[in-house]
């Protein structure tokens, strides 16, 4: 027996006047097709008959609901005295591990740079180290601008800021970028040392307006791995620097 | 660098835009149950507009409509150690958690609901009446949520497809795309419709 095609059965579905004699027989006879084709009927007759478009809810929503369940309010920024303490349990079900792009960390450690609010210690990889004690403020310890480097990389209209926040699970790198342009490959964040040129990859960025805020290994002597470097990475599989940066800059000694 | 240098680069409402891909929503439960608040943030950015409008239609009243989402919202949060990431995705256990909040908000004030739902006023048909199905109201606004998803030129080819009534050849003139291109996207267009309202009914 010749089952419809399938491709058929969507136009069909969309413009039932279409069916041809053939189909029509068939669809009669066999389970597997009229399912299908009733699936597809069905989907556009909910689609027909809905909404165009969604209708948001009212931005004190959030509000309520960042309230009730402790979640800092950070938008509000930056006025910092805000911000609320964060306070994450215990996890018991981690994820694979991710480094994602956490607006809220970021945030947080932008926030507390701002206000010196008292807050709790960010858990910078969600689901490795979920865990934050109330505990000092995160305070940052160096920071730089990060500058497009015409020659020897790529140039870019984009700017950047890179700040090294201490916190209690340890040191964690901001990183805001504005207008990285969009690439094929993706963003690689190294930590280099200039008299060597050895280097750490510590993560990678979206391009974009985007803050992220990335884990600085333990032990990693930041007076020797000094300069912040962005690169343009293809999606090669090759864990090397491409020699394609495109913001750089030092951290002060 | 002062600390204004450093605000600069992060205009407030910079992660407004954010979109969280298909790769990240079953992330995104994993986060939720470990207890990140951003998780938490990030699903009501993607989402609250889904939540809200399938309270909306379903109750006809705006206060109500924030009231549920809110509640949905919280619940969620509250009660996020029973999510199971495996099982479903967020979407679908908040629409299901949102679907028991409507109820609710049936019990309490039924008189009232049939009058509201009546004032919908949508000019589509199947809906904006006091009958309106809830599960069909969930069906709808879910699919319209897919539908936004889809990339282009998927998206333009289904909308003009469903409010504008065109044929295929129609949508292939209108877009300038090759007939069998707009083929293809409607039936891949279709099934990726299906399929999601399939894991929304599974969760309910």
């Amino acid at each position: 027996m010749q089952h419809c095609d399938p491709e058929t059965l969507a136009l069909v579905a969309l413009e039932p006047e279409t069916l041809g004699h053939q189909d029509q027989t068939h669809l009669q006879e066999c389970k597997t097709c009229r399912t299908e084709y009733e699936s597809f009927r069905s989907t556009v007759d909910i689609g027909r008959s809905g909404p165009k478009e969604l209708v948001p809810p009212p931005p004190a929503t959030w509000t309520a609901i960042a309230e009730a369940t402790h979640t800092p309010r950070l938008r509000s920024l930056p006025g910092g005295a805000a911000a609320s303490a964060t306070t994450q349990s215990a996890s018991d079900t981690a994820g694979p591990t991710r480094r994602g792009w956490l607006p809220l960390a970021a945030a947080a450690m932008i926030g507390a740079i701002v206000g010196g609010a008292a807050m709790t210690g960010v858990a910078v990889n969600q689901n490795d180290a979920p865990i934050a004690q109330p505990s000092a403020t995160p305070s940052i310890t160096s920071a730089t601008a990060l500058q497009p480097l015409p020659e020897g990389g790529r140039d870019t209209a984009s700017t950047g800021n890179a700040a090294v926040a201490s916190t209690d699970t340890g040191e964690t790198l901001g990183i805001s970028t504005a207008s990285l342009e969009a690439t094929d490959g993706y963003y690689e964040v190294w930590l280099i040392d200039p008299e060597t040129m050895q280097m750490f990859s510590i993560g990678s960025i979206a391009a974009g307006d985007q803050d992220s805020v990335l884990p600085i290994p333990a032990g990693v002597d930041l007076d020797q791995y000094s300069v912040v470097d962005i690169s343009d990475e293809p999606l090669n599989g090759d864990p090397t620097h491409s020699k394609v940066s495109v913001l750089r800059g030092q951290l002060p000694a | 660098m002062s600390v204004a240098t450093l605000l600069e680069a992060a205009p407030p409402g910079a992660w407004d835009t954010m979109r969280v891909t298909d790769v990240d929503v079953e992330q995104l439960g994993y986060r939720l149950v470990s207890g990140d608040h951003s998780a938490l943030e990030e699903s009501y950015q993607r989402w609250g507009a889904l939540i809200h409008t399938i309270a909306y239609r379903s109750l006809g009243d705006a206060d109500e409509a924030a009231d549920v989402t809110q509640n949905t919202f919280i619940s969620a949060w509250n009660g996020r150690e029973s999510f199971n990431p495996e099982m479903g995705n967020v979407p679908a256990w908040l629409t299901g958690i949102a679907r028991r909040r409507i109820a609710d908000s049936y019990r309490r004030t039924p008189r009232q609901r049939e009058v509201a739902v009546a004032e919908i006023g949508d000019t589509r048909p199947a809906v904006g009446t006091a009958n309106a199905d809830p599960t069909r109201v969930v069906d709808q606004v879910v699919l319209a949520d897919e539908l936004d998803e889809l990339g282009e030129p998927a998206r333009s080819i289904i909308q003009l497809a469903f409010y504008q009534d065109l044929t295929h050849q129609q949508v292939a003139h209108k877009l300038d795309l090759p007939l069998g291109t707009v083929k293809s996207h409607i039936r891949r267009s279709l099934t990726r419709l299906r399929d999601r309202l399939e894991v929304t009914h599974a969760a309910l």
